[in-house]
């Protein structure tokens, strides 16, 4: 680093400095602390798949740090690749039998960053673990009988794919129902919703990678 | 904290003075005493946003936060099985989540306006991780860097300056010092190891975040092709503005798409090369703008350049401060605020 870049140290007040052994002490523990963070913040990252299983028994060793601090994150904005968006499409029964359907997340809700959290969510479904998938669809499907008092809900999920560049140019747009697939994840009643389900054998041993854990962010979600 | 200058370089091998030389800098970089005006700057503009995304996180705290809600505790006690995290909204009733919220919301504010900053900055970090553990699968970039912004200012003295904690100290300073005094009272730049750790601590994981997240996207043919931007500003439920003329120019998407990647990948090192950071910061401002207006993210965008404020140099913070926080010297030779 270049000296002129140093900060100054004119206008410094002298404090009274504690005995030279507790001195030496504390900067040995402020270096060790500074040394295990900043390899912390490198090697959680690096964990990310593809990763050697040396990198990633590394992080197993120091998660608990990053999980605790909340710096459990791949940064992988948009990579490998942006990909197509993954939404929810629902179906409410209520008790009269009359019917309401909508889509999650929904453009019309504001503010902007309101949207982009429900945006998250459904995300998740693609993005997250795949054992998980269905306590996700459990999860939304129970907000939705929460929040409406619906007797039935139907989930279908959604894949919104990006239209090419030539499929624009020759007229298409970027909502055409051609750029949707659905696939339907199924219907839940708020009993069943109420009764616990045990995820799959695996999900207790499954090591949930950086930001497969404690963040969803689709933008970095694609290489998982 | 530098090094011991009684020591014989003279009479040291190469390997000793390679080292002693080593460690000489990591110390000048880490600790040498330094204005706190960024830290300052940076308490205000994180606490903002962070109160902006709690009250957010508020239109919808059953859905948010409760058990039954899109973070079921079903869904969040399975991701998190085995992961050491934390959050207090476990332990809040149902009942009492909005007063408990506003309660939050409460000290964000303090922490903004920087009032007992010592307290509330790590009050606003616990605040922050615990929304964000509790509703994990709602959160994304714009939640990681409020996280790590407000660690290091929990660390560094971010209260120092333009806060309400330093106005009482100068009005208290102002109010012990006898009247015939005053017009020579001076307000001393307090310089701090901590706030030199705190800036550089952001600098490196600046490095560490946009190093991986060119790493990460070398691994997409799209960011090869030169077709990643057009993916990017192709999906729908992003788009802010529609950018679908820019089919009509696919080298323009190519070239941009270049450019992200080569400034990605380059930042960690460019970025300390003086000459060079300036383009470098500005390269990201203008992405980040581009990924806030066209992509609906404004929030994030908006919060990785607040972060660029660390790579300021504090005379420059104070600068664009203006007047009322401008350095002068005074007479004798001692910066003032």
């Amino acid at each position: 680093m270049a000296s002129s870049e140093l900060p100054k140290t004119s206008g410094v007040s002298p404090a009274p400095e504690p005995p030279r052994t507790l001195r030496g002490l504390g900067i040995a523990l402020l270096n060790g602390w500074l040394i295990f963070h900043l390899f912390a913040i490198v090697i959680c990252p690096a964990s990310v798949e593809p990763s050697s299983r040396l990198i990633q028994r590394t992080f197993e060793a120091v998660a608990p740090y990053h999980h605790a601090l909340f710096l459990n994150h791949g940064f992988r904005f948009f990579g490998p690749e942006p990909g197509p968006s993954t939404l929810v499409a629902y179906q409410l029964e209520s008790g009269d039998g009359t019917t309401k359907s909508g889509r999650i997340p929904n453009r019309s809700i504001v503010p902007r960053l309101y949207y982009h959290r429900h945006f998250m969510l459904t995300e998740f479904l693609s993005n997250g673990p795949e054992n998980l998938e269905p306590l996700v669809a459990r999860a939304i499907a129970r907000n939705l009988c929460r929040e409406s008092g619906a007797v039935r809900v139907t989930l279908t999920k959604v894949e919104h794919i990006p239209a090419s560049m030539d499929e624009i140019k020759s007229g298409l747009s970027l909502n055409d129902p051609s750029t949707f697939r659905e696939t339907l994840i199924g219907t839940f009643t708020p009993e069943e919703l109420r009764r616990p389900i045990v995820p799959a054998a695996d999900a207790a041993s499954t090591n949930i990678r950086p930001d497969e854990s404690g963040s969803n962010d689709p933008e970095e979600s694609h290489e998982r | 904290m530098s090094g011991d200058s009684s020591t014989p370089v003279a009479a040291t091998s190469g390997v000793d003075q390679s080292i002693f030389r080593m460690w000489t800098r990591w110390n000048e970089f880490w600790f040498t005493p330094a204005d706190p005006i960024s830290l300052g700057v940076l308490r205000v503009l994180t606490g903002a946003m962070l109160i902006y995304s709690t009250i957010v996180w508020g239109i919808d705290l059953p859905g948010f936060l409760g058990a039954d809600g899109w973070n079921s505790k079903e869904l969040i006690e399975a991701l998190q099985r085995n992961d050491r995290t934390f959050s207090f909204w476990w332990d809040v009733p149902s009942e009492t989540m909005s007063t408990v919220h506003w309660w939050c919301i409460g000290i964000l504010a303090l922490f903004c306006v920087g009032l007992c900053t010592r307290l509330t900055s790590v009050a606003a970090y616990v605040i922050h991780v615990s929304y964000c553990q509790r509703a994990a699968v709602a959160t994304f970039g714009l939640d990681q860097i409020l996280g790590i912004l407000l660690l290091y200012l929990a660390i560094g003295p971010a209260g120092a300056t333009c806060s309400v904690d330093n106005l009482i100290r100068r009005a208290w300073r102002w109010i012990r010092t006898p009247a015939a005094a005053r017009a020579a009272l001076t307000n001393p730049i307090r310089y701090s190891v901590s706030a030199n750790l705190a800036l550089r601590l952001i600098q490196v994981h600046y490095c560490v975040i946009y190093f991986f997240a060119a790493s990460g996207k070398m691994l997409g043919d799209p960011w090869w092709t030169g077709d990643a931007l057009w993916l990017a500003v192709a999906n729908y439920e992003y788009q802010s503005f529609d950018l679908t003329w820019l089919a009509w120019f696919p080298e323009l998407v190519q070239l941009m798409t270049h450019i992200i990647i080569a400034w990605e990948l380059s930042f960690a090192y460019l970025v300390w090369v003086r000459p060079l950071r300036p383009i470098m910061l500005t390269v990201g401002v203008l992405m980040h703008l581009g990924i806030g207006a066209f992509l609906g993210m404004w929030t994030f965008g908006s919060m990785m350049i607040v972060g660029y404020i660390a790579f300021l140099k504090p005379e420059t913070v104070r600068w664009l401060l203006g007047r009322p926080f401008r350095c002068r010297p005074t007479l004798s030779g001692e910066p003032t605020i």
